[in-house]
Formats: structure tokens, C-alpha cells, sequence
């Protein structure tokens, strides 16, 4: 779902890097996605532990163990994202893209590497409200940027479209 | 159009005065015929004694008594069943030589179809028809067996540029929701920046183009 900009201002922001306002919603959204996952997993436990207590109760682990599993749940659903396209569904809800900076792809070690980050210290976002260039301390430690990106529709119009090997980026052959 | 154009309206190797011939010779035949059933009719009944076949207006006065009986009624009819076999038999001599002989193109050639189309009022005939009953005809699913299915999604697939039609066509209404919601960040975004930068004594915009080795050869 990536609607073609008609503003100019969006077509002209595409493959800029994206605001702290931006990156902030699609957190939310992300966190939301998140919680419903553990959700679900919280039901799916219940359900295998109703087989042999054949007493069906969700509720919500204090053991030790549970903040590692929910660590563990954030950052494979970001590092998922952000390898495969550098998108997490928050992400593409808001229309934005996660991107080295020099506008390469994420290889999944460095998406992965962010994701970690992302969970060890969730408020270094809020430096993209600070830095000249929008970039968080995640972004300045793994070298990445966050630009706004509607989809192939967008980039087609905004005259960015990534299609195009740059030189930068075509595998040196031979 | 086609090579074999012979022969104008009608074909002249079999002369009408021949067909005649044979009708009157089969009449002929017929009468002779009923004569001879009647003969031998006649002589099993002493009654009457009329050998000429033309006496209908005899017969009523000797049809009074009981004993005349089958003979007398069928010598009565006898004309009108005489007449009758003639012109079967003449009709079916000559119906088929006739019916023969006419050219059915030459006929049709005269006939103005477009004149005789434009006199159909084919509104009235449609709305005689039934469509469902028409419908309940056909075997839509033999129908559909017969098409290449497969083959036509993949040309339809060729002209038209999928990814565009899904995104133009699944999004609808949610999609200007959500370019709304992504233009309203992107101005949330702007708005913060230059608040934070006027904080700051920054003079200079922020920089948000992406470093691209490409971008500068």
C-alpha cells in the first residue's frame, strides 16, 4: 500500500532523510504490532500448557525469562523488517525506509545490529529531533539514515527511482 | 459467384405437355379402377341395373328400399371420391416437377431482405423472449471448460500493468487516508526541525539529502 504522492512537497521529500515526527509514529505503530505479537504468543503458550493442566489461562509471565523473550520478539521483528526491505510495517505505514547512508540497502548483519540497538536504547531516536541530518545515535553508530519513501509509484515520480544500479552499488564483475 | 451459372429461370428438358400426360393417364387409371370395384359390386346386387357412373341423379329414387345397401351409397359417392383421387393424383404428378423447375436463387434474387428485415419489429421478438429460460440452456461451466483460462489471464496479465491497477484499485479510500496521515508527518517533521534549529542559532537548513557517491561525480 503505497499511494502515489500528488503533493509536491511529498514528491520532492522522497528519498530525503525522514523527521523525528515520522520515525516516532511508525515506532508506535511498530510497538503496537509488537505488543499483539507477545499477544499472540502469550495465547499459543496457554494453549500448549492447556494440554497437559487442562486449565486454559493467559496471563502475563513475571518469570525471569519473559523481558529477554520480549527483547527477543522486538528484535527479530525489526531486524526482520529492516533486512528485507528496510521496512518495518510501521515503517511502511508512514512511507518510510531504512537505508545506509550513501543510500545503499541494509545487509541483514547491520539491520540486525541496529535492531539490538534499537531495543538496548530505545530514546537514542529522539537525537534525530537534535541532528543536522536527522540521524539518531543508532543511525550514527551502524552508519544507517531513514529516508521518506512511498514505494516504486513514488519513486517513479519523484524521478528517484533505486531500479537503476548505481555504479556505487554493481558488484565489481571480474 | 460460383462457376455454374447454367440455365436461365427454367430448365427445358422435360416439356409441361408431358407431365399432363402422365396426370391425366393416372386419373384414368383411377377411374378405371373404381369402375370395376363398382362392377363387381353391382353384380352381387340385382337391385339396380345403372352401368354408366354418372347417374347420382337416378340413384336417390331407387335408394328408398332397405336392401340397396353399400352398393348404391358408394355408386352416389362415387363423383365426388373419383374427382378427389384426380387431383391428388394430378397435384402429386405435378407439384414435384414443378417445384423442380424454379430456380430458388432467381426467386430469392427478386426478394428485397433488407425491405422484408426492416418490416420485423425485432424489439417485439425480443421481448418475447425469455433470457432465463435461453440461460438455463446453456452449460456455463462446459462453457468455461472450453476457454483457456489460464492462456487469457496471462494476456490480460501482459497488457496491463498490474502493480499499478493493485495499488490504484485495492488502496481506494485508505490510501488518501494514509498520504494524508504521511503528509501531515512530513510537515510535523519540518515543523520540529526548524523549532529545534531556532533553539539551536542555527542559520543553515538541515542537510537531509542522502551522501550518495553517485551523486557528485
Amino acid at each position: 500500500v503505497s499511494p502515489k504522492p500528488h503533493d509536491p512537497r511529498a514528491i520532492a521529500l522522497q528519498e530525503r532523510r525522514a523527521g523525528v515526527v515520522s520515525r516516532l509514529l511508525a515506532l508506535a505503530v511498530d510497538v503496537v504490532v509488537i505488543i499483539l505479537l507477545g499477544v499472540v504468543l502469550m495465547v499459543v503458550v496457554a494453549a500448549i500448557r492447556a494440554l497437559f493442566t487442562e486449565e486454559f489461562v493467559v496471563e502475563v509471565s513475571r518469570d525471569l525469562w519473559s523481558g529477554p523473550i520480549a527483547a527477543l520478539i522486538a528484535i527479530a521483528y525489526m531486524g526482520y523488517g529492516w533486512g528485507l526491505n528496510g521496512r518495518t510495517p510501521g515503517m511502511v505505514a508512514l512511507g518510510l525506509r531504512v537505508v545506509r547512508a550513501d543510500g545503499r540497502d541494509l545487509t541483514p548483519l547491520r539491520a540486525l545490529v541496529r535492531a539490538v540497538l534499537y531495543v538496548v536504547f530505545l530514546p537514542g531516536i529522539l537525537w534525530a529531533a537534535v541532528s543536522r541530518r536527522n540521524a539518531s545515535i543508532q543511525d550514527l553508530i551502524v552508519g544507517t539514515a531513514v529516508v521518506y519513501d512511498w514505494g516504486p509509484a513514488a519513486a517513479r515520480v519523484a524521478g528517484t527511482s533505486r531500479s537503476e544500479p548505481s555504479p556505487a552499488r554493481s558488484e565489481p564483475s571480474g | 459467384m460460383s462457376a455454374c451459372q447454367d440455365g436461365p429461370d427454367v430448365e427445358t428438358d422435360k416439356p409441361l405437355p408431358g407431365v399432363a400426360a402422365d396426370g391425366a393417364r393416372m386419373v384414368a387409371d383411377g377411374l378405371m379402377s373404381r369402375l370395376l370395384d363398382l362392377a363387381e359390386a353391382l353384380q352381387t346386387e340385382p337391385a339396380s341395373s345403372g352401368d354408366t357412373p354418372q347417374a347420382p341423379a337416378a340413384a336417390p329414387a331407387v335408394v328408398g328400399e332397405s336392401d340397396g345397401g353399400g352398393a348404391i351409397r358408394s355408386l352416389v359417392s362415387l363423383p365426388s371420391r373419383v374427382a378427389a383421387d384426380a387431383a391428388g393424383a394430378v397435384a402429386g404428378a405435378v407439384v414435384p416437377r414443378v417445384v423442380d423447375r424454379i430456380d430458388v436463387n432467381a426467386l430469392l434474387a427478386k426478394v428485397d431482405v433488407d425491405a422484408l428485415v426492416a418490416r420485423v419489429d425485432v424489439d417485439r421478438i425480443l421481448d418475447s423472449i425469455d433470457p432465463n429460460r435461453l440461460l438455463d440452456r446453456v452449460d456455463v461451466d462446459e462453457l468455461i471448460g472450453r476457454v483457456d483460462v489460464g492462456a487469457v489471464a496471462e494476456e490480460a496479465l501482459e497488457a496491463v500493468d498490474i502493480g499499478d491497477l493493485i495499488q490504484e484499485s485495492t488502496a481506494g479510500i485508505g490510501t488518501e487516508a494514509l498520504e494524508a496521515v504521511r503528509l501531515q508527518s512530513m510537515r510535523a517533521d519540518d515543523f520540529l526541525a526548524r523549532i529545534v534549529d531556532r533553539v539551536l542559532f542555527r542559520k543553515r537548513p538541515r542537510d537531509t539529502a542522502l551522501a550518495r557517491p553517485d551523486a557528485t561525480p
